[in-house]
């Protein structure tokens, strides 16, 4: 399987997800959660590149339906050598789409949690979440809100939970939007 | 308080058409005006050929694809008689919208209000319960509007309102010969549209894409956010760094094919290695690896050259950009409002991980490139609303020897950075509005 069979399987994984697990895991998860949301709002992206791993995916398909990339172009598909390079290109100061920098904030909702099994598709023990967002982005205009399910593949380890996928399904996803270049 | 029957209107007049463009200098309010926006959607989105679809996106009899063109919606069909047709989205009835889907396969298309139906070539075939319309009611003088004309150019379908444009290849001029060479970059000369497309809405006019699509001037300043995350991080020649002179004395060049066609020939300056100086993508270590299992080496360096784009800037006026490996579309929606649609294009015959990598070479310039293009074209459009400076400077390379000089097919071979093919586009502007 190559990666992007992996990442096809996984949507098809997440859609076939029952109840999700009791609150000490919901409140866990929210834990991980919540500092990510904090890490991107205050811009500290090179302490978000910590939090996810070197097999890290950061994708964010152009299709309502999730998408495949093996057959479809996505908004963003990142590995972890394109994360960096997306990182870099926003903290340079040289992208004048960055230029003023995006402010954002973001609210995350509707956590739900479960642990992999078979039908998933992930590695033994990883923590999978869905959660609701909208991230409310300023620049040089009026404030602008993207509205998206994130779907999170959390790899715990002995330091915390790392980041292996970051899938966002955008309500607009296969619609024209606006010039958006901040990690999402 | 205000007596509402008491208030005047004044008209603005709207500007003289002929004065907006004076060969050196165009008019703020080319880009600003809503009376020349209209104009623009009647008489250069309804006046001459346009681009609609690329024919894999409707390969089968039946198939259909609903695009914006100029403000109105069209339905492109492939008939059963293998003819595209082009219909006005609009039922001939009440004027409700006929299709609200963007893409299918459809025999018929029949209205939600009241049950007209219509063919996929345009006839009207059902009208219900007609007897009180009289007996001396015709459905046939009910068929959808249509495009006058449809022809296919290198796999690509254009369309016009007007029957008397030219015929499509004299329309285009040499501008076919280079869509042919793009074409038969692929083997076979095969390429598809069917994998997705990226949708971006920029605060700013749709010509805008078209100062931008054959500049070389722009490259360095615009795009070194690029170059330089790119060198600091990957080494250095790759990705632009082929703009990374001065811009009049590099190998490649740009031409004007006349009404309004341009291309930014960037293949004089890439080496032959596309691969090795492509930025890297992801997948491409498991992907190529699975290539050289199955392929020989030889053949598996000849795919992995065809995974950058073509480095061939083809702009054909007034709305398809080939870039990359996307075929583009600007749609207008208001004098500083455009949607760009940029379908990504694959190579049926080759091995399904090639294309896997063109389609994650098709997500690099668009993230790390084209948000900086797109920031400079809002950023002028907010300059343009000011109305104390009236007029934007093109004279870069008028008047120069390889200005003026056009070979025998009337295309101008220029150095990159020249305003020339600016200036093309805006001569076939105005005599468009002017018609």
């Amino acid at each position: 399987m190559t990666l992007f069979d992996e990442l096809a399987a996984e949507v098809e994984g997440f859609r076939a997800r029952g109840r999700s697990l009791g609150p000490p895991a919901t409140a866990e998860a929210s834990q991980w959660l919540h500092l990510e949301a904090r890490l991107l709002d205050d811009r500290r992206l090179l302490d978000w590149l910590d939090l996810c791993t070197e097999d890290v995916v950061y994708w964010i398909p152009a299709d309502h339906d999730g998408g495949d990339p093996r057959k479809e172009v996505s908004v963003v598909l990142d590995d972890r050598c394109r994360l960096e390079d997306r990182v870099h290109w926003i903290l340079s100061g040289k992208s004048h789409a960055q230029q003023p920098p995006s402010r954002t904030i973001r609210q995350v909702t509707n956590i739900e949690v479960w642990s992999d099994d078979e039908a998933s598709g992930v590695a033994a023990g990883d923590r999978l979440t869905r959660s609701t967002q909208v991230v409310h982005e300023l620049r040089d205009a009026e404030p602008r809100q993207l509205v998206a399910i994130v779907e999170h593949v959390w790899r715990p380890g002995t330091d915390g939970w790392r980041i292996r996928r970051k899938r966002i399904h955008l309500l607009d996803s296969d619609r024209h939007r606006w010039n958006a270049t901040f990690v999402i | 308080m205000n007596d509402r029957r008491k208030l005047v209107v004044t008209p603005v007049p709207p500007p003289d058409l002929s004065t907006l463009f004076e060969g050196r200098r165009v008019h703020r309010l080319a880009y600003t005006d809503h009376s020349v926006f209209r104009l623009e959607m009647d008489n250069i989105f309804g006046g001459t050929w346009v681009f609609l679809a690329h024919e894999s996106q409707l390969p089968e009899p039946n198939d259909y694809l609903t695009v914006p063109i100029g403000g109105r919606s069209v339905i492109v069909t492939h008939g059963v008689d293998g003819n595209y047709h082009a219909l006005l989205n609009r039922c001939m009835h009440r004027g409700v919208e006929l299709c609200t889907t963007t893409t299918g396969n459809a025999k018929r298309f029949t209205c939600a209000y009241h049950g007209w139906t219509y063919a996929n070539d345009g006839r009207c075939v059902g009208v219900p319960f007609p007897g009180p319309y009289g007996s001396d009611f015709r459905r046939e003088e009910f068929n959808l509007g249509a495009m006058a004309r449809i022809d296919v150019c290198e796999g690509l379908v254009f369309g016009s309102f007007n029957p008397d444009v030219l015929p499509l290849h004299e329309h285009l001029g040499a501008a076919a010969d280079v869509l042919r060479a793009w074409r038969m970059r692929a083997p076979g000369g095969r390429i598809e549209a069917r994998a997705n497309a990226r949708r971006i809405a920029i605060s700013g006019n749709w010509k805008l894409c078209w100062d931008n699509a054959a500049d070389g001037y722009h490259a360095a300043f615009v795009h070194e956010s690029l170059v330089s995350m790119t060198n600091e991080r990957h080494g250095d020649g790759k990705s632009l760094s082929h703009f990374d002179n001065d811009p009049d004395k590099l190998p490649m060049v740009s031409h004007d094919f006349g009404r309004g066609h341009q291309f930014l020939d960037q293949r004089p300056s890439i080496a032959d290695d596309r691969w090795a100086h492509a930025r890297p993508v992801p997948g491409r270590d498991e992907l190529v690896a699975a290539l050289h299992r199955d392929h020989s080496a030889e053949n598996v360096k000849r795919w992995l050259d065809l995974v950058p784009g073509a480095a061939m800037n083809i702009s054909i006026f007034p709305n398809l950009f080939i870039s990359g490996n996307l075929i583009a579309t600007c749609e207008p929606i208001a004098p500083g409002r455009t949607h760009m649609t940029e379908y990504a294009t694959t190579y049926p015959a080759v091995p399904d991980e090639v294309n896997q990598l063109r389609l994650r070479f098709a997500e690099d310039f668009v993230n790390f490139g084209e948000p900086d293009d797109i920031e400079m074209w809002e950023r002028t459009q907010r300059g343009l609303e000011i109305g104390e400076i009236e007029w934007l400077e093109v004279s870069r390379g008028a008047g120069l020897p390889a200005d003026q000089l056009r070979d025998g097919n009337g295309v101008a071979t220029i150095p990159i950075s020249w305003e020339t093919p600016l200036r093309g586009y805006l001569t076939e502007w105005q005599k468009l509005l002017a018609r």
